[in-house]
């Protein structure tokens, strides 16, 4: 299986894969961090900390630690996400919006995590895996399986609208 | 007695987000319409996690009517999560089929727009969480206008009036002088360390600084 070819690109051309709300927050992280500090702010981030939240369950996933292991898995690791890979390298050429759109959408299934979330922290990573290229950039990092407590991909639900029982 | 109502119908365009559990719905917080398929709320209601997320559809056409607390069936609607900002603490959801109302969706406004001293109006679950749905609307106004710092940025919020309780995240905040949504409820103000907690409250939330987001920020994500 061929491994992924990662478009090369500057900075600004991966991040005009963001959408403009993402991409000026980027931008202002990036004033004082990396590109991969600037992943892991963003992933961090949960609003303001002195704000109790009035609604949903807390839980304090490790985000970027779960988020880290299978963006490096996918990249770097060849026998992973095979059917997803062969998908994208079956179709010619691989443009940047098409890798991380995929890259979000596969990870973000495994780690439960919408893929919206997940886009600006793959720009991001991916640009960092461009510029070393990529034997550099798995040579530096640790290929691990997933953690134990990864949450299952979304259920798939056939029916739109469906009747149930209020809690 | 309600006075300065906009006129759109907040009955049809205010939810109750929920995660679908094996036998029933896990209520979550509250969202509204802000274009067909696409329901506002906030990040912390639904965790950036899309499985299984729901809205339920209104259960009442008139906020006069008697809403029946023992009523526990619902309809859903499947949906997932489109767009996430985290320093906002703000989502877009995508319902799996478009919502649809009759009349017109409010408009996103800004709080540059309103005073403080102005009244506003919040339209929301409280207690949701906890297993009650009844649309409840509540009338303060802006105490404060301050800019609240998430991972480095500033953001535009409101300080409001009025003491909220868990289930109204998600609340569209309206401005009643031309009936935009001027903002999105978030919580209260309690920093540092939560402290004590007696039979599940936090005596540092009961007050009446309830803190909301800019709607602004929500035009960016559509």
């Amino acid at each position: 299986m061929p491994s992924i070819e990662i478009p090369p690109g500057t900075l600004e051309e991966w991040l005009d894969v963001l959408k403009p709300y993402q991409r000026s927050t980027i931008l202002e992280f990036l004033k004082d961090a990396s590109p991969e500090q600037a992943a892991e702010r963003w992933l961090g981030a949960t609003g303001s900390s002195n704000i109790v939240p009035f609604g949903g369950v807390r839980d304090s996933k490790p985000f970027w630690d779960r988020f880290r292991i299978e963006f490096t898995r996918f990249v770097c690791d060849d026998d992973a996400y095979l059917p997803d890979r062969q998908a994208l390298t079956g179709e010619g050429p691989v443009t940047k919006a098409l890798l991380v759109g995929e890259i979000s959408a596969v990870v973000g299934a495994e780690i439960g995590l919408a893929p919206s979330l997940l886009a600006p922290a793959v720009v991001l990573l991916l640009f960092s895996v461009a510029k070393m290229g990529r034997n550099a950039y798995c040579a530096g990092q640790e290929c691990q399986g997933p953690p134990p407590d990864s949450m299952a991909p979304d259920a798939q639900r056939s029916d739109e609208v469906a009747q149930g029982d209020q809690a | 007695m309600m006075s300065s109502l906009p006129n759109a119908n907040f009955t049809q365009l205010v939810y109750v987000v929920g995660r679908l559990a094996p036998e029933a719905v896990e209520m979550l917080g509250t969202g509204f319409l802000v274009a067909s398929s696409r329901v506002a709320t906030t990040n912390h209601v639904v965790e950036s996690a899309g499985n299984n997320l729901v809205v339920l559809l209104p259960h009442t056409k008139n906020l006069d009517d008697y809403q029946d607390l023992t009523d526990v069936n619902c309809t859903i609607v499947n949906a997932s999560v489109a767009e996430v900002d985290p320093i906002r603490d703000l989502v877009i959801l995508k319902t799996r089929i478009p919502l649809t109302v009759n009349g017109q969706i409010p408009v996103l406004g800004t709080l540059d727009d309103d005073s403080v001293g102005e009244d506003i109006q919040i339209y929301g679950y409280p207690h949701c969480v906890e297993g009650r749905r009844a649309l409840t609307y509540q009338k303060a106004e802006i105490g404060a206008k301050v800019l609240i710092e998430a991972s480095g940025i500033k953001s535009k919020h409101a300080v409001v009036n009025i003491q909220s309780r868990p289930g109204q995240s998600g609340s569209p905040v309206v401005s009643p002088k031309d009936g935009s949504i001027s903002a999105v409820l978030m919580g209260a103000w309690v920093p540092g360390p939560s402290g004590v907690i007696i039979a599940g409250i936090n005596p540092r939330e009961l007050h009446q600084t309830t803190h909301c987001v800019s709607a602004e920020y929500l035009r960016g994500m559509l």
